[in-house]
């Protein structure tokens, strides 16, 4: 049986960190000293925007400045979101094997459905699919999710809203109203819901435990959980984090991975 | 000046800022939104690619219809004609514009 390292892995204070790990892992599979792996971490204040995305079209900058949100960019492309201690996110990168699907519709549903599956046995029996790549409970969106296919490793994160402030939320995202309209909502708060809303009060260790269940299921896998990343990655990490994910080219002006990858990888 | 387009697809909100020349010339295109398009960086060669290319409907959509084939681009819940719709929207913006001057 396949071993797949889990790993809560997490500097809820410096989302540019988090981020730049988040690279990390999959780049060091790809180059060969990696492990396939689940990690799930915490952003404390911050918006995460999409590969494709400009922050001041998907942000309010201002609210974001008074708020002390970091805004930080993610290599994988989608809409931006909120993350509090209140969401939980996890991913997973893994080498490409026969059980992963080639069509990307059908790479999306391979790895939302243990977590469908994960909401369901925590008591969320209305959680779906929703569309390409969202979770839903009945109409509202419970997590968003990315997947991402470079450097020969097959890439999946998502969030998770467990109790995030959703007002908050709602000052910081700035969502033409096509994209609300197209959803059957005018307000965000009308889109989205907490799972504690659903469940009551849970807690992020419960659900953390019921992805790796049906993880474990999916994968075909052991998951063993460890501490640390290595000093490789780390240090990977550390320069993705010096180079990348702390710098405005990144974040703010929409740059292209190959803008930095020659600083970072030689 | 730039004008910015704004399109909804099945899947994902296209955003596009654009010049152009008084010929319709693209001078320079910025393609940006919540869509999902695999490999990723082929975004950025449909935007060079459209550099120099007239702003208009047939012509925009063979030019990316041939990126898409060049480099296997995927874009699940959309199509190049809603890359095509998005840069048209902003075209009218310039339009608008420039009937106004005359």
């Amino acid at each position: 049986m396949r071993k797949i390292r889990a790993i809560f892995y997490e500097k809820p204070e410096d989302a540019y960190y988090n981020l730049a790990v988040e690279e990390a892992i999959p780049r060091a599979l790809s180059l060969g000293y990696g492990k396939p792996t689940i990690r799930f971490f915490r952003n404390e204040n911050a918006v995460i925007i999409g590969y494709f995305q400009y922050a001041e079209r998907e942000v309010n900058l201002r609210e974001a400045e008074l708020l002390k949100v970091q805004v930080v960019r993610r290599f994988t492309g989608g809409g931006a979101v909120y993350h509090d201690l209140g969401n939980l996110n996890y991913a997973i990168s893994l080498p490409f094997t026969k059980i992963i699907p080639t069509d990307i519709v059908e790479y999306y549903r391979f790895f939302l459905k243990p977590i469908v599956n994960a909401l369901k046995s925590l008591g969320a029996t209305n959680a779906s699919l929703g569309g390409l790549n969202d979770l839903n409970i009945e109409t509202r969106k419970v997590g968003g999710t990315a997947a991402s296919r470079k450097w020969g490793v097959a890439f999946f994160h998502g969030t998770l809203l467990i109790n995030t402030n959703l007002e908050t939320m709602a000052r910081l995202l700035t969502p033409p109203l096509e994209k609300l309209k197209d959803k059957g909502a005018t307000r965000i708060r009308e889109r989205v819901v907490n799972l504690s809303e659903i469940l009551g009060s849970i807690k992020i260790e419960e659900v953390v435990d019921a992805i790796i269940r049906e993880f474990e299921k999916t994968f075909e896998a052991q998951i063993e959980w460890k501490d640390d990343l290595t000093e490789k990655e780390l240090s990977l990490a550390e320069k993705l984090y010096a180079y990348k994910y702390t710098n405005k080219e990144w974040n703010y002006r929409r740059k292209p991975s190959s803008f930095f990858d020659k600083t970072i990888f030689g | 000046m730039a004008y910015e387009g704004i399109h909804k697809a099945k899947k994902g909100l296209i955003r596009v800022r654009l010049s152009l020349d008084p010929n319709k010339i693209i001078k320079n295109i910025e393609i940006s939104g919540d869509f999902f398009l695999y490999p990723e960086d082929a975004l950025w060669i449909i935007e060079k690619h459209l550099v120099g290319k007239k702003a208009e409907k047939n012509e925009l959509l063979a030019e990316i219809k041939k990126i898409y084939l060049k480099h296997n681009i995927e874009t699940p819940f959309l199509n190049p004609e809603d890359f095509v719709k998005a840069i048209l929207n902003a075209v009218r913006k310039y339009e608008e514009d420039t009937c106004n001057i005359l």
